[in-house]
């Protein structure tokens, strides 16, 4: 047996990936993870899934990225992994304006099965396809304005904006946390956690040694 | 084999299950002892291995191959295949068909084998370069019967399995339950085209029937297109208009690592026949995953028209509108056929897969409990990498190459090959990597599981998965209910 030493990290969050079978959420995850695309990947089935660790505000934070199947069939085994979730992107394609439609829904799925305090981000992918665009940026802002959540366009094809994706909803997260976590104590006036710690928004992000679902 | 495939227990079981057990055909795999688990040119026959046991198993070895050059009688080596006296022409190209009696032989029968078959082991004595079949030749013979093969004898050998194949598919009307359990152990190439066809229902046993059924399947078929796909999308429900957006953005995700599935007529015929098949199955429709049973269906099924190796699309250019029908047609009702042995796989909330995951799951508690402990430890879950294996029947998990070879026993299986067999699969597979996957945590593991490290498989491998799945199949099959399939096996 090879003892695995784990890589140091402060925090670890559960993020999963949703959306409409097609719009790129693989690509997304293998462009963040392994800066890896793929124009011809498979479709997923049922889930996926990769770690990659971040900075931010001096804080080494792992994500867990849950890469969820995209088709109705599967939402009874892909919505169990919703928990445990602080994040999601959820993605459409700004060439297939149905995908943006079906954003709705998404977030009934979430409602649903997820946290109620998780941190969504609306993600309109595919930006390359300049001449294909179905959906206008002004449009999905106006939405995501509406439903309170975070916005941002990407291209897993060029790279483009899919770092800042994924470090702003993970920073986003972690501000959420610390407040919280701040506002606890406060109340609680408990001692500070100790750093290395794993912390969780929901209820059951889980440790290292735990999978969610 | 890897020692540690299998725990300690099973590996005695499989002496035990060899020593007391002539039914079983495929036990045969383990009576050379488990660490020289034959080649796939060396399976032994299992009628042969069954009724001459251990001694003749040597003999058999020394001479399964049946030497075109030597004149070699057959009759002591098994009493099913006949004389067949093969006597010269060691590297001229021929030809079997399995109805005709055009081609000049020099290859001969004896009268016993001849007379109850119609077909002739024949060889064209020109001796010339003869290239493939045209497509127009290739398209009659196929309608007219489809046990024409064409293939370049490029060895010297047609060897034992090959000619057990030409017997049984030579008859009148074919033994399918012999066809069965000659395919259980991997059907010959040329021949699979037919055995898959015949053992999914499709082809009928009956020669005489043959031509008149793929006509009318083939006919039945172009309707279908006419009714549900070549229409405009306007009179499509939103609903078939998502199946159809849902077909068209898999297909070129289908077995892209493949090049014969890069190929545009390929993949228009993959769409088409989704699309039918979901409008023709509305409990289910389209689900992801029935892209990847295609393929290998459209793979076999075109390997009867050419020479070279499909997989890689070669001579590709040479294929025709009318062979890609006839293939499209032919894979379409295969295709339907295997998915209704498991046809709740893909129903509203997948009911079959769980069931099956759960079964894996059992299973493996009672044969490896080290690595069950260990799963649990780190908190992977079956579901979590086995939903996949059942969704897809391992095909992400394998090369084509090996699937194919995988389905020829699914195939010999009857209905149970895709549901309760692959099982035992999974779980002989899954044990394959128990002590790898013991060292692992969970980032690591589930990494792991995600991407298998099958590049290397050969058919050789598959066959050891397949025969441990056997003997798991034995020790099980039957002891608990929940270890066995709701559904009878039934012949199709
Ligand atoms: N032009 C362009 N194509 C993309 C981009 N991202 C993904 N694609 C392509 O879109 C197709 C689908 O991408 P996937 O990442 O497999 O989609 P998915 O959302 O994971 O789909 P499911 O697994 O079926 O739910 C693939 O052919 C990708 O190559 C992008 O940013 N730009
Ligand atoms: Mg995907």
């Amino acid at each position: 047996m090879s003892a695995r030493v784990d890589e140091e990290y402060d925090y670890l969050f559960k993020v999963v990936l949703i959306g409409d079978s097609g719009v790129g959420k693989s690509n997304l995850l293998s462009r963040f993870t392994r800066n890896e695309f793929n124009l011809e990947s498979k479709s997923t089935i049922g889930v996926e899934f990769a770690t990659k660790s971040i900075q931010a505000e001096g804080k080494t934070i792992k994500a867990q990225i849950w890469d969820t199947a995209g088709q109705e069939r599967y939402r009874a085994i892909t919505s169990a992994y919703y928990r445990g979730a602080v994040g999601a992107l959820l993605v459409y394609d700004i060439s297939k304006h149905s995908t943006f439609e079906n954003v709705e829904r998404w977030l009934k799925e979430l409602r649903d099965h997820a946290e109620a305090n998780i941190v969504v981000m609306l993600v309109g992918n595919k930006s390359d396809l300049r001449h294909l665009r179905a959906v206008e940026t002004d449009e999905a802002m106006a939405f995501s304005e509406q439903h309170n959540l975070a916005f941002i366009e990407t291209s897993a094809l060029d790279a483009s904006g899919v770092d800042t994706a994924f470090q702003r909803i993970l920073t986003e997260i972690y501000r959420l946390m610390s407040r919280r976590n701040m506002a606890a104590e406060e109340a609680a006036n408990s001692p500070n956690l100790s750093g290395g710690q794993t912390i969780s928004l929901g209820a059951d992000a889980g440790g290292d040694k735990k999978g969610c679902c | 084999m890897k020692p540690s495939g299998l725990p300690g227990f099973l590996r005695r079981s499989i002496r035990s299950v060899d020593d007391d057990d002539d039914d079983h055909d495929r036990s045969e795999h383990f009576q050379q002892g488990s660490s020289s688990f034959p080649s796939h040119g060396s399976m032994i026959p299992p009628s042969y291995s069954n009724s001459r046991g251990q001694g003749a198993v040597t003999e058999l070895n020394d001479s399964d191959r049946v030497q075109f050059g030597a004149k070699v009688q057959t009759d002591d080596l098994n009493n099913d295949l006949k004389k067949i006296h093969v006597s010269d022409g060691v590297d001229a190209k021929f030809r079997m068909v399995g109805t005709s009696h055009t081609l000049k032989s020099s290859i001969k029968k004896t009268p016993s084998a001849t007379n109850e078959s119609k077909g002739d082991v024949t060889k064209t004595a020109d001796g010339e370069k003869q290239t493939s079949i045209s497509p127009e030749q290739a398209t009659a013979q196929s309608s007219d019967s489809s046990s024409t093969m064409t293939r370049e004898a490029t060895a010297p050998t047609r060897n034992y399995k090959e000619g057990k194949f030409d017997k049984i598919l030579s008859a009148n009307v074919v033994d399918i339950a012999e066809l069965r359990k000659l395919a259980w152990n991997g059907v010959p190439p040329e021949h699979r085209p037919q055995v898959w066809k015949m053992l999914l229902g499709y082809l009928p046993a009956n020669t005489s029937r043959r031509s008149q059924t793929l006509k009318r399947k083939r006919q039945e078929y172009r309707d279908a297109i006419a009714q549900h796909y070549d229409i405009d999308d306007h009179s499509r429900t939103m609903q078939e208009q998502e199946t159809l957006r849902q077909v068209l953005v898999d297909v070129p995700r289908t077995a892209p690592d493949v090049p014969l599935f890069r190929n545009d007529m390929i993949r228009q015929s993959l769409s088409r026949l989704l699309y039918i098949w979901a409008m023709r199955h509305p409990a289910s429709s389209y689900v992801q995953g029935i892209n990847d049973l295609a393929t290998p269906l459209i793979a076999v099924f075109l390997s009867e028209y050419f020479k070279g190796d499909v997989l890689q699309g070669e001579e590709l250019e040479e294929l025709t509108r009318e062979i890609l029908n006839d293939v499209e047609a032919d894979v379409y009702w295969c295709l339907t056929n295997l998915l209704a042995g498991i046809q709740d796989h893909y129903t509203q909330d997948q009911p079959g897969v769980q069931r099956m995951v759960m079964r894996l799951e059992e299973l493996v508690k009672r044969i490896d409990v080290g690595l069950t402990n260990h799963l649990e430890e780190t908190g992977v879950q079956f579901i979590q990498f086995a939903f996949r294996w059942m969704n897809c029947l391992l095909m992400r998990e394998f090369n084509l190459q090996c699937i194919i070879r995988l389905w020829d026993t699914y195939l010999s299986e009857g209905d149970g090959g895709f549901e309760t067999f692959h099982v035992y699969v999974c779980a002989s597979f899954l044990c394959q990597f128990s002590g790898e996957l013991q060292g692992m945590q969970f980032d690591e593991l589930f990494a792991f599981m995600q991407n298998i490290p099958t590049n290397d498989w050969d058919d050789g491998k598959i066959e050891i998965v397949l025969s441990q799945a056997f003997v798991l199949s034995t020790l099980f099959q039957g002891s608990d209910a929940h270890l066995t399939s709701p559904n009878p096996k039934s012949i199709f």
